[in-house]
């Protein structure tokens, strides 16, 4: 950036340069906005856009008030491990609407620089979740853009101004790498742990896959269908705790041998419940071997009792266990594999029985989209 | 005032309480986090094995103490503490049926080895994630005897870790299943051969009127 700024103010210092400066800005951010925003799908860049127009703004009252308001969501998030999320956005709105009131420009500016405040607003919201590769163009853009103001004369509020702003966008980047990280250690334990027990990781991606498409499909938010894949590639955790006798014995179990098997349910919540992130996901593991029909264990719920998400990774895993010949994850000597079609009728057979029949839908549908694919 | 100057003060309390979030609470939140999910882990070995449990909290305590006196920063006891969660992780390797259902002492010496391997496998998974790696060394030694972890080509911090983490480690264990007085017999008989010195002493001192593990 302080590169970026240098070189921007030494060009900016003609006169010549200054005159096609902004319009080039918004030339290239335009372009750049329109190609992330395909790109991103609806993660937006255009924050830069807020500085080529705080050019010709009330500079003061549109910093403050931009200010205040990361300031008044930093405070209304604390504590919450995500210091600026979509609570933050009518916030935002307002601070653009503020900017935008203020202009000494035509008054026909106001609506697209409020717009262009609102998708700033949503861009530095998001910032922390970009890709890292995408990033430092910003910070280039951004950093032109001061070098702008700082030719103009308006070094000292603009500093004030981005301060806090740079200071923002490097707290949202610490806690998106610090999730990365719980994230990335937890599925690298997780999967070490399950290879020490093997058979199961294949037939736990491809369970995780088939969970977040009907997630999906059944119109949860992504993030939602995300925790829900997460969920489906732990939700057999439980089973570190099982004997690995009883779950490689061929042939069936004993009542006994099975009881011990189904404590892999409860114990996968119990385990996962350690990790303040999870306790949904703790849930839905708990839970993803209970029936509609309350037959189901570990505590025999039934119907609206069980998650939804626990449903959908009940039938995920019912169906890849059918198709890859496994049981309870585990691949049995005497079960040949099941085809998909032939699966997916016996899977619609125990609809509103063990499996949930709007959940059952869904999947089929996501299924067949994903063989389309 | 100028408003001027009040929205100065204002940007510059923001970028105050944004610095402070940025080097204190996000990294500390960041390691409560990673204790969360390492801890995770543990509950699962004590699962497996449930005479292991409650052996992981008994253990981070003492040692947070021991570590206390030994002059340790926050950030070192929060990193031996880690340690302490992590050092049994490849337990999940040993079979059930070897540590369930047995008695102390009726394993034979394959049987042993067997089970003394959890060290060196937990060692070589934690290697292979990133943000855990530092812990490998302390986990792959923490049963070694201080003699040899001199020997070992251990970084300082490693190796005094090691040596903290093994000997409240094994106070507990022999706490748990011989009495308190034993332990400390051990302890102080094995202070020079099995455990550092000083280190022993002070764990020595860190569990006297601790009445947990009795």
């Amino acid at each position: 950036v302080a590169l970026a700024a240098l070189l921007g103010a030494s060009l900016l210092s003609w006169p010549e340069v200054r005159a096609f400066a902004l319009p080039g800005f918004a030339a290239v951010l335009a372009w750049l906005g329109a190609k992330w925003r395909l790109v991103e799908r609806g993660v937006a860049l255009e924050a830069p856009f807020v500085f080529a127009c705080l050019a010709s703004l009330g500079l003061e009252w549109a910093l403050a008030a931009l200010s205040a308001a990361w300031g008044f969501s930093a405070w209304a998030r604390r504590g919450s491990g995500d210091l600026l999320g979509k609570t933050a956005e009518p916030i935002m709105v307002a601070a653009a609407l503020v900017a935008a009131s203020r202009t000494q420009a035509h008054p026909a500016l106001a609506a697209p620089l409020f717009v262009s405040g609102w998708l700033a607003a949503r861009s530095f919201l998001t910032m922390g979740r970009l890709r890292a590769g995408s990033s430092w163009i910003v910070l280039v853009v951004v950093g032109a853009c001061v070098a702008g103001l700082i030719a103009e004369g308006q070094g000292a509020w603009t500093f004030a101004g981005l301060l806090p702003l740079v200071l923002v966008a490097a707290c949202m980047r610490a806690q998106a790498r610090a999730e990365g990280e719980v994230r990335g250690t937890l599925g690298s334990l997780s999967a070490m742990l399950q290879r020490a027990h093997p058979n199961t990781s294949e037939h736990l991606e491809r369970v995780a896959q088939l969970a977040e498409r009907t997630a999906l499909e059944l119109g949860l938010p992504s993030e939602r269908a995300k925790l829900v894949r997460e969920a489906a590639r732990l939700h057999d955790i439980g089973k570190i705790a099982v004997d690995e006798r009883v779950l490689d014995k061929p042939g069936s179990l004993t009542p006994e041998e099975y009881r011990h098997v189904q404590l892999h349910a409860r114990y996968g919540g119990e385990i996962l419940e350690q990790v303040s992130e999870l306790r949904a996901v703790a849930e839905w593991v708990h839970r993803h071997h209970e029936r509609p029909d309350g037959k189901g264990y570990p505590d025999g719920l039934c119907g609206t009792q069980i998650p939804v998400e626990a449903q959908i990774i009940a039938v995920a895993d019912a169906f890849d266990a059918m198709t890859g010949g496994l049981h309870g994850g585990q691949r049995r000597p005497y079960r040949e594999p099941m085809a998909p079609a032939s699966a997916l009728a016996e899977v619609e057979r125990c609809a509103g029985t063990q499996f949930d029949p709007r959940v059952v839908r869904a999947f089929r549908a996501a299924y067949e989209r994903g063989e389309e694919i | 005032l100028e408003p001027a100057a009040v929205f100065l003060a204002v940007l510059g309390a923001l970028s105050a309480g944004l610095v402070y979030q940025l080097v204190s609470v996000i990294p500390a939140q960041t390691r409560r986090r990673m204790l969360g999910a390492v801890r995770a882990f543990g509950r699962a070995i004590e699962l497996r094995f449930p005479n292991h449990a409650g052996l992981n909290d008994l253990v981070a305590r003492l040692a947070r103490r021991s570590g206390h006196r030994l002059g340790l920063g926050p950030r070192r006891l929060a990193d031996l503490e880690m340690s302490v969660r992590l050092r049994d992780i490849g337990l999940c390797a040993i079979p059930y049926g070897l540590v369930n259902g047995r008695t102390w002492g009726e394993w034979t010496l394959s049987e042993t080895s067997t089970y003394d391997c959890h060290a060196e496998i937990g060692g070589a998974m934690l290697e292979s994630v990133p943000t855990l790696a530092r812990f490998a060394p302390v986990v792959r030694c923490h049963h070694t005897s201080f003699a040899v972890i001199e020997e070992a080509q251990l970084g300082p911090g490693a190796r005094f870790d090691a040596c903290l983490v093994k000997a409240c480690a094994e106070y507990v264990w022999h706490a748990r299943h011989r009495g308190a007085e034993s332990a400390r017999r051990h302890l102080r008989d094995g202070a020079g051969t099995l455990y550092e010195p000083r280190i022993a002493a002070q764990v020595l001192r860190a569990a006297e009127g601790w009445t947990a593990v009795k």
